[in-house]
């Protein structure tokens, strides 16, 4: 079955131009289009994944030449592995649910057609991306999610909140990308291929240490933008303003998920430098920390969860960093599912109550017992609180701190997952207990959008438990044959790891038996907190703002650490004002310059032309009409009418002519002919 | 001996005074009798070549036959149009009848 | 009877008194005085030929020209009331043309007479029947297409000169 791997994007990728001409006319203007590819995704995607699960079967296959080129190999295909399985499982059912869901949250939308044929196309691209065994047709598909980002964040196009956002998404995972693309050229220059199995053989053998870690700090920045890690995370909080089943599902499960997936599929690049990992652990474990903060102020549901969705790539990215490979895909396949959980939830809410605000909502739980009890199954599994499966997978890559040696990091992210457990927990009681602070009715949802809630909570719940089945031995299979450099050695000795060397030096040695348990008191506390405030009132989050330090914390969280302001002064000061001006500089004094001057130049020519035709032309021909004139004058006066003159004319002609005749030969001699 | 120059400086002398009279009259019917002249001179120079270079071949005297009657001919058709010429204008005399001059001598015509 | 040089004499004759009659022509101020004097032209032309051998066209000559064109001319002067305002006087030439003809005349009756051979050889028996089989066949077209001259001719000038009754 792995050989028919390739299909598994087809379906999806069909559905996009089906849906796009046809879906006006199908069931639900195209969600039964939407549906059955993406079902047909799902089953062939299992059908894959029994292979490489039960047989261990891995399939690495080059389908097509993209361009011959003597001595280089450009040829694109696919590669199904352990990684793979993941990620096409995570995808393939997501995607279900959201199509499945989008029945009932985007009915009677405008546009719907359009709406269905864009989600399938993204899943189809995303398949395609995660299939990949070369940058090529991995950057293709990288690419086309974000396209696809671009339009299901416009998707209503005509709001203008909408319409800058899906803008900004573009040109920040853009900005992105042009690193990552140098990064890959870079590869193809030095090693000739973008395969990416004989990348990693090439680094084994012969790993030229500073030009990996150039190509791993530039395809580190496309995922940096793609997984909104530090410095471009500012445009997956404006994304919100999409539909919230883009959201779950670009934004929360898989798209962003990309950055997490590169790194993870070329590690030995990155895992032969240490200044690459380093690089990667403190962006991400300095991003999972700001971002939960960032989540303290912000009152739109969504954008809540969106802060929650960065800090939690933040921890994913750590991981990575900190060698925690395994960890850090058990995190990932279990943040997308309690993650799409919390934001189709979100959904539900927001159907129910008509607006994204949690001060608007509140005391939603006896109305929606099945959002809310799913939804509070969500934020248990994201705190860490077992049994749910956010528990296991986020100790693990803590632990994976712990293990580099760098104390700064792990403490850090204990921190973060206090804060984290604050956060949602806040989000939850503003949502679910209290008063209901608007006039609305709020209903339960209908089964569609239920149905997935009860899947996704299910996944939420069970998928912790992988570990004791193996799965992190699964997920590390391919290295079995590919020995990983775990450059632990050499991270704290870099630039940045000394951070966590002098953190490991001045903080007291965690022992080793606590640390699995070591995050769980942390995230009680901060789960308390939160019920204190937000539950039981007896703390009112007011007492912060009546003290001058909390109201300028407030605003810098509120404004987002001044994100959206730096962007916008790269934007308009630097690129516009600078560049911008400058060009204009030389488009207006160079460019028109020359132009005026060729402008000018014609001119004198057409002038210069003009005399020359009046007076030298036109005086030529008149002249000549002039001087016929003048002959024909003279010799008119030859017919004078008298007959005689004619006769004497003739014969002294006739005379001249026999004369002429008859003495040709000397006259030719005279004239020397 | 008369040989051929003799001949041939008549028919020159004939041809000349033809000419001449061609040029010099006035009148209609005194030009038409001069171009007689000129014919039979013509006619005389036809003659006597074939006389002297060619006596068993005869095409100077076809060519003379043909010439005395297209000269006959001409003649009588010129006195027709002399006739006509002078009831027209009242005068034969053929300086007088200058029509096809040109009027207007000397100056641009735009 | 035999004179010496008779040819030689013969010839200088005619041809001195053709050249004066064609002066005379050009010369005279009256038209019917050139016209007599053409006439005398014309026939001295045509001795010419016969001493010359060429007897059809000296006959031809003398019929057709002496006696037609000459004809035709004076046809026409005599229609041309203008030329004569006086009263028809004698012609004060007409003695000299006459005695100009005879003398011509006589100088070849006497060539023919003496029986001498002309300079240019005595054309032989069957120079007519020659010339004539050679208009008649060669040149057969060149003879049609003048008769239709001739004809055409005729017609035109019929035309051409009856009086337009006040048509100008």
């Amino acid at each position: 079955m792995i050989e028919y791997a390739w299909l598994i994007p087809v379906a999806p990728f069909l559905a996009f131009p089906i849906s796009l001409f046809f879906g006006k006319k199908t069931w639900n203007q195209g969600a039964g289009i939407g549906i059955i590819a993406s079902t047909i995704a799902l089953v062939l995607s299992v059908l894959v994944s029994i292979d490489v699960i039960v047989y261990g079967v891995t399939l690495d296959k080059d389908y097509l030449n993209w361009i011959a080129l003597e001595g280089y190999d450009l040829s694109i295909g696919i590669l199904v592995d352990q990684l793979t399985v993941v990620m096409l499982l995570v995808v393939s059912l997501i995607g279900l649910l959201v199509n499945v869901y989008s029945i009932a949250y985007m009915h009677g939308e405008e546009g719907l057609p359009r709406y269905y044929a864009e989600i399938s196309l993204f899943i189809g691209s995303m398949l395609t991306l995660v299939l990949s065994n070369n940058l090529l047709l991995l950057y293709i598909g990288w690419e086309l999610v974000g396209l696809c980002s671009y339009l299901l964040i416009g998707f209503w196009y005509k709001r203008q909140d909408a319409a800058s956002a899906s803008k900004k998404a573009f040109i920040t995972t853009r900005f992105g990308d042009a690193f990552m693309l140098a990064g890959i050229a870079l590869i193809f220059a030095h090693y000739h291929t973008l395969n990416i199995r004989k990348i990693i053989d090439y680094i084994l053998v012969e790993p030229n240490l500073w030009l990996i870690t150039i190509i791993g700090v530039l395809l580190f920045l496309g995922a940096v933008g793609k997984s909104a890690q530090i410095p471009l995370l500012g445009w997956l909080w404006d994304a919100m303003a999409g539909p919230t089943t883009v959201s779950c599902l670009i934004h929360s499960a898989t798209m962003v998920k990309a950055g997490v997936y590169l790194v993870a599929r070329i590690y030995p690049l990155f895992a032969a430098s240490p200044i690459t990992l380093t690089v990667i652990a403190y962006t991400g474990g300095i991003t999972a920390f700001v971002a939960a903060t960032m989540a303290f102020a912000a009152w739109d549901i969504k954008k809540i969860l969106a802060f929650s969705t960065i800090s939690q790539l933040g921890y994913m990215i750590m991981g990575l960093g900190v060698g925690g490979y395994a960890a850090s895909i058990f995190h990932l396949l279990s943040h997308s599912m309690f993650k799409a959980l919390l934001f189709l939830g979100a959904g539900s809410v927001i159907h129910a109550v008509g607006s994204n605000d949690i001060r608007k909502m509140g005391g939603l739980l006896k109305p929606m017992k099945i959002t809310a009890y799913a939804m509070l199954i969500g934020a248990l599994s994201l705190s860490g609180i077992p049994p749910f499966s956010g528990f296991f997978s986020k100790d693990l890559v803590i632990e994976a701190a712990y293990h580099a040696g760098d104390y700064f990091l792990y403490y850090l992210s204990v921190i973060t997952a206090m804060m984290t457990a604050f956060y949602i927990f806040r989000l939850w009681f503003y949502t679910f207990t209290g008063d209901l602070r608007s006039n609305v009715h709020p209903h339960e949802a209908p089964k569609v959008m239920t149905v997935p809630l009860m899947i996704l909570a299910t996944g939420a719940t069970i998928v912790g438990f992988f570990e004791y089945f193996g799965f992190l031995e699964f997920i590390t299979e391919p290295f079995i044959e590919y020995p990983i450099h775990m450059s632990h050695e050499g991270f704290l000795e870099t630039a940045i790891g000394a951070i966590g060397f002098t953190f490991s030096r001045t903080l007291p040695a965690i022992p080793e038996f606590i640390v699995p348990v070591f995050t769980l008191p942390f995230v009680l506390i901060g789960l308390g907190i939160s019920t204190a405030i937000y539950y039981k009132h007896s703390i009112s989050p007011e007492v912060i703002t009546r003290y001058k330090f909390g109201k300028v914390l407030y605003h810098i969280l509120e404004s987002r650490y001044g994100v959206d302001w730096f962007y916008n002064f790269i934007a308009e000061k630097v690129a516009y004002g600078v560049f911008s001006k400058a060009l204009m500089a030389v488009e207006y004094y160079v460019i028109d310059g020359i132009v005026n001057a060729i402008g000018k130049a014609s001119i004198l020519l057409a002038v210069f032309s003009d005399l020359f035709d009046r007076y030298v032309i036109d005086g030529i021909v008149n002249g000549i009409g002039k001087v016929s004139m003048a002959i024909g004058d003279r010799v008119r006066r030859i017919q004078t009418g008298i007959v005689q003159n004619y006769i004497s004319l003739v014969a002294v002609g006739i005379l001249l002519l026999l004369l002429i005749i008859g003495y040709l030969p000397q006259i030719m001699m005279f004239l020397g002919l | 001996m008369i040989s051929i120059y003799e001949y041939v400086i008549l028919s020159l002398v004939l041809l000349v005074i033809g000419i001449y009279g061609l040029s010099t009259s006035r009148n209609a019917v005194r030009m038409l009798m001069s171009v007689e002249i000129i014919l039979n001179a013509a006619n005389i120079n036809l003659i006597v070549f074939t006389a002297f270079f060619y006596p068993e071949v005869y095409y100077g005297w076809v060519f003379v036959t043909f010439m005395i009657a297209l000269a006959a001919a001409e003649a009588a058709i010129g006195l027709a149009i002399f006739l006509a010429l002078y009831h027209i204008y009242g005068t034969a005399e053929l300086d007088l009848i200058h029509k096809l001059r040109e009027e207007k001598v000397g100056g641009l015509v735009e | 009877m035999m004179i010496p040089y008779l040819y030689e004499l013969s010839f200088y004759l005619i041809a001195g008194i053709s050249i004066l009659s064609a002066i005379l022509v050009v010369h005279l101020k009256k038209l019917m005085h050139s016209a007599m004097f053409l006439g005398v032209l014309l026939v001295t032309v045509g001795e010419l030929y016969l001493l010359l051998g060429a007897e059809f066209l000296g006959v031809i000559q003398i019929l057709v020209y002496a006696g037609g064109v000459t004809v035709v001319m004076l046809f026409a002067l005599m229609l041309a009331p203008h030329y004569t305002n006086e009263p028809q006087q004698l012609n004060p030439f007409r003695n000299i043309a006459i005695a100009l003809l005879i003398i011509s005349l006589s100088a070849l009756y006497l060539m023919v007479l003496s029986g001498q051979e002309a300079a240019p050889p005595t054309p032989s028996a069957t120079a007519l029947t020659d010339y004539a089989s050679l208009l008649f066949s060669t040149y057969l077209s060149a003879v049609g297409i003048l008769i239709l001259l001739l004809i055409s001719v005729m017609m035109s000038s019929a035309y051409l000169s009856e009086r337009r009754r006040k048509k100008i």
